[in-house]
């Protein structure tokens, strides 16, 4: 079959292109990369990296061995790799500044997490040494004025866009948002649909399929007691209601225990809290960094946490207000009601 | 029934195991530590409880939906693999350690899981909490074999797969040498101090195998049957040595065809200094990934790794997500007075390996 090329861009800052030559699994799973689909591009520019997607015969010789199966050389690693069900092997080579090309073989099951594991990292890396850096929060906008929700899973990061899209907010991103320079860029990936986020603002705006595969989503996760979210696009659902960039505001860190309570907090320690939380979504993808990072303790590679502070410094100097926020475990309108008022603060 | 066993390292952390439900092989239990095992410890800075417990996780901080975060407390169910577990900690701070661990048994565990799970398992928690334990007494437990002669010690680090036990079992039948640990070594200042972990195993091996890619199903049966019988892991002395460290060895395989035989040593300048003590702490965490018990039982996601980070999360400022700045000080000052080489060896092991580090050693430090 013949591979099928697709380019993909982000603010035009990152461009990439992915080749897919798994032509079988592609047919079979094509929902596989949902998660990219709105930051396709008709534009074909320059990439700042290349996907391969299929089997690939790895160029490993003249490699140190670490662990049994990591290979690496100066500015090349590859290794195969596995999490639960889902297998793959990797090859990446030009990260030290080059041509990044990354070649991937993957099984169904990691085929499905292929955006998770490796491609969004890659996104990450690559913003990351144009001086962007990316937040793992919700980010929604009023007034050019943009306000970052940042948090771990559980912490009520969408439910918060969504209400506040709902009080006249516009969104940028319910998962992740990039910062750049005093501007906040949105990153616009597919809302995660469960059944404590789903309004009824969201609920009457979405399409009879999608609500159909909200029903049968929710079904299976009573069957299995697994999540599942239901992936729809916010540029769909949300038209009209979404922006490209503002700038940035305040930043606000939710911390769910018990009950509600802010707490005016210092920059310092809002980019502590906010490194083991990008830390802490880049696993897999941080081992092969670290794997890197000891064979060459002070390449590019090596250097990525480093420069994400500082970038998180440089780019929160713009910020007026940084707090911490305790939100309770489930979220009432009351809570709601305390964040849409800070958040329109002046 | 409950059973207690009682370990103290060169008296600088004592600990104590503990088990609600008699194991079938008892001996086994404390494989991996028994050359600390002590009748008695007072004030033990580590207690290890395995079996049922009830967590007290109420007014925690959720982070993702699982770990359950309080000042001084971490508490989380997990499972991976063929293990599940439930895991509480308190004391991670200040003052002494307590760890509850339950393990649950999963639908695809086979018959020798439901005996390997219980067995190594909860030590290989153990171990990451030891680390941390004698990190905040000012000592590092470093991924690195360890051997000394005339009290003067050499530490050889690696990934797995670069022969260090190999090495090791050299070090001691050809070299005189006497082996402070084959996995790991605690460092203070320029003294190391002997930890070796699953001794027996190490003993076995010297006194049977090649080298230790020969430890298969059939040597490991062997091992087994001789090791209840007493005839391994009677010597309980190397554990208490220790060693004036002289040298520091970095290695790592290699499949470069120019040196098909030949070992490569290159000697890391001090403006390097830096780069090095970085690596010696990757090694660590990446030992979170790959060092979670045993092989088969298919954690890789690095748990006790994402653990730490959660606190880390919530409590920027603690012990847990500082030590390290710390220690890459420490390590520092005591790196920048001894040797240290970035040592390449061939893919396979070859007695060959050894002679050529064995000589290297002799002539260069």
């Amino acid at each position: 079959m013949k591979a099928v090329e697709k380019h993909y861009s982000i603010h035009d800052i990152i461009n990439f292109k992915i080749v897919n030559n798994a032509g079988f699994l592609s047919r079979v799973l094509p929902f596989w990369d949902i998660e990219l689909r709105d930051f396709e591009s008709e534009r074909k520019a320059e990439p700042d990296f290349t996907v391969f997607l299929g089997k690939f015969s790895p160029k490993s010789a003249d490699c140190l061995i670490l662990d049994d199966r990591f290979h690496i050389k100066e500015d090349y690693l590859y290794c195969s790799d596995s999490y639960k069900w889902a297998r793959w092997q990797l090859e990446m080579s030009g990260f030290n500044g080059g041509n990044l090309e990354v070649h991937i073989s993957a099984n169904p099951f990691a085929w499905m997490l292929l955006p998770d594991l490796i491609i969004n990292p890659l996104i990450w890396f690559k913003l990351n040494e144009k001086g962007c850096a990316i937040v793992h929060g919700s980010g929604v906008v009023k007034n050019d004025s943009a306000y970052i929700f940042a948090g771990r899973g559980a912490a009520g990061k969408t439910t918060i866009a969504l209400n506040l899209v709902e009080r006249g907010f516009k969104l940028l991103g319910d998962h992740f948002v990039v910062l750049n320079n005093d501007n906040v860029l949105s990153f616009l990936s597919p809302l995660h649909i469960v059944g404590f986020n789903l309004t009824p603002f969201v609920q009457r705006r979405m399409k009879a399929r999608q609500k159909i595969l909200f029903r049968l989503n929710q079904l299976s996760q009573k069957v299995t007691g697994l999540q599942f979210g239901t992936k729809i696009s916010p540029k769909t659902l949300l038209a009209g209601l979404t922006e490209d960039k503002a700038r940035l505001h305040s930043v606000f860190l939710l911390l769910p225990r018990t009950r509600f309570k802010v707490e005016k907090v210092s920059k310092e320690e809002i980019i502590a809290h906010m490194i083991p939380n990008q830390k802490l979504e880049s696993f897999p993808f941080i081992k092969y960094m670290m794997e890197y990072s000891y064979l060459f303790p002070r390449s590019n590679m090596a250097g990525y946490w480093t420069r994400y502070e500082q970038n998180l410094s440089q780019a929160l100097g713009a910020a007026q207000a940084f707090y911490r926020v305790e939100v309770p475990l489930t979220y009432d309108n009351e809570t709601l009601e305390e964040i849409s008022k800070l958040a329109s603060m002046r | 029934m409950r059973q207690v066993q009682n370990y103290n390292i060169h008296d600088i952390l004592k600990f104590q195991i503990c088990s609600d439900k008699k194991f079938g092989f008892r001996a086994l239990q404390n494989l991996r530590f028994s050359c600390f095992q002590v009748e008695q410890v007072e004030k033990p800075d580590i207690v290890l409880n395995i079996g049922k417990f009830t967590p007290s996780n109420e007014n925690c901080y959720l982070v993702d939906y699982k770990y359950y975060v309080r000042d001084n407390y971490f508490y989380c169910r997990d499972s991976e693999g063929k293990v599940s577990w439930e895991l509480e900690i308190k004391g991670l701070e200040q003052g002494d350690i307590i760890i509850n661990l339950h393990l649950s048994k999963r639908f695809h565990m086979q018959p020798v899981d439901l005996l390997r799970i219980p067995l190594f398992f909860p030590q290989a928690f153990l171990l990451r909490i030891i680390e941390h334990k004698l990190s905040t007494k000012g000592y590092f437990l470093t991924h690195s074999a360890a051997v000394s002669k005339d009290n003067q010690a050499y530490l050889l680090s690696g990934r797995a797969g670069s022969f260090k036990t190999s090495l090791c079992m050299d070090f001691v039948r050809r070299g005189g040498f006497t082996c402070l640990g084959d996995d790991r070594a605690i460092l203070q200042q320029d003294r190391v101090f002997g930890f070796p972990v699953n001794s027996a195993i190490f003993e076995f091996m010297v006194k049977r195998l090649p080298d230790e890619t020969h430890f298969g199903v059939q040597k490991q049966v062997q091992f087994v049957t001789g090791y209840l019988r007493g005839k391994y892991g009677k010597d309980r002395g190397n554990g208490a040595q220790s060693g004036k460290l002289k040298a520091m060895l970095l290695i790592t395989r290699s499949n470069r065809a120019k040196n098909n035989k030949q070992v490569n040593f290159e000697p890391l300048p001090q403006s390097s200094l830096g780069g090095i003590v970085d690596s010696i702490l990757i090694s660590n965490r990446l030992e979170d990934f790959s060092g979670m018990g045993m092989p088969g039982f298919g954690i890789s996601s690095a748990p006790f790794l994402r653990y730490m980070l959660a606190y880390s999360f919530v409590f920027p400022d603690s012990l847990v997500a500082t030590w390290e700045r710390d220690m890459a000080g420490k390590l520092r000052n005591t790196l920048e007075n001894i040797p240290v080489y970035m040592v390449e060896i061939p893919p396979d092991y070859s007695p060959d390996t050894f002679d050529q580090i064995h000589q290297f050693i002799a002539r260069n430090c």
